[in-house]
């Protein structure tokens, strides 16, 4: 009944790109955002957003709150990470590299 | 309703118990593999003090290490400096302000600073857990430590990464 009721519900993640990617039981996915010619550089910053049993959505994960965290002003390629259980909880993890 | 309330609670749990792993990203640049160990937070040593987030970027040379601290201060800091030590050795490393922004209560501070790694590796193979001390000038403003059983598995889990940076080095030589 909780797997019925969930394939019905529309709690389903969107990542920033507008792909859906989350599981119906669990999700645990990395996948590219932008790339850029710049090379990859030393420098990595994050930033993440969470969402709870799709009600309430919190927390900065734009690739300018992740490129700030570790200074990059040269940003090479943007990841995209995102952990989810059953649609209920859900964390988005925006990953930037660059110089 | 009990069902739905007991599943998103071990869900939570196990979400929880997911995001305390250290993760780590490894990724190749033109001069071998950067390795990104993700944000882990560290609680305070004082009662009402917010931990304090960090992360370690190993760049492809191994030979630093470079760490980024989110700090929470409820008043304006002049952080310098940040001390890393456990029961037997005591350092101290400059720190560099990457941004300060005027919270509700407080103040967050992003720093960053750069230690060898040896040093990271000395650090992570002591069985006793270290205390990050945030320096203002000459005093320490707060001082953060993982609990031990915290400290004994992130120590396993770092111990692990540490083999595959070696792994990793040591093939870039055979290949040159």
């Amino acid at each position: 009944m909780l797997l019925s009721s969930l394939a019905f519900t529309s709690c389903a993640y969107i990542a920033p790109s507008g792909k859906p990617i989350s599981g119906a039981l669990y999700t645990g996915v990395t996948t590219s955002e932008i790339a850029t010619s710049n090379e990859v550089g030393t420098k990595v910053g994050t930033s993440k957003a969470f969402n709870i049993l799709g009600l309430v959505s919190v927390g900065e994960a734009g690739i300018q709150d992740a490129a700030k965290d570790a200074g990059i002003t040269k940003i090479s390629h943007v990841d995209s990470k995102t952990t989810g259980v059953l649609g209920l909880f859900t964390i988005t993890k925006t990953i930037v590299y660059g110089e | 309703m009990k069902r739905l309330t007991l599943s998103a609670v071990l869900f939570a749990i196990a979400l929880a118990v997911c995001a305390n792993k250290t993760e780590y990203m490894m990724r190749p640049t033109a001069d071998g593999y950067l390795f990104f160990i993700m944000p882990f937070s560290i609680p305070s040593e004082e009662k009402g003090v917010k931990p304090l987030t960090a992360d370690i970027t190993i760049p492809p040379n191994v030979l630093t290490a470079d760490m980024r601290i989110t700090v929470m201060t409820k008043e304006e800091a002049g952080i310098d400096s940040v001390r890393i030590s456990n029961r037997d050795t005591a350092v101290t490393y400059p720190a560099k302000i990457l941004y300060a922004e005027k919270r509700k209560k407080g103040w967050k501070y992003r720093i960053e600073l750069t230690l060898p790694y040896e040093t990271v590796t000395y650090i992570y193979s002591y069985p006793t857990p270290y205390t990050i001390g945030i320096i203002d000038g000459e005093s320490i403003r707060a001082s953060y430590s993982p609990a031990q059983h915290t400290w004994d598995k992130r120590r396993g889990e770092m111990e692990e990464l540490f083999y595959v940076v070696e792994i990793n080095k040591n093939n870039r030589k055979e290949r040159k």
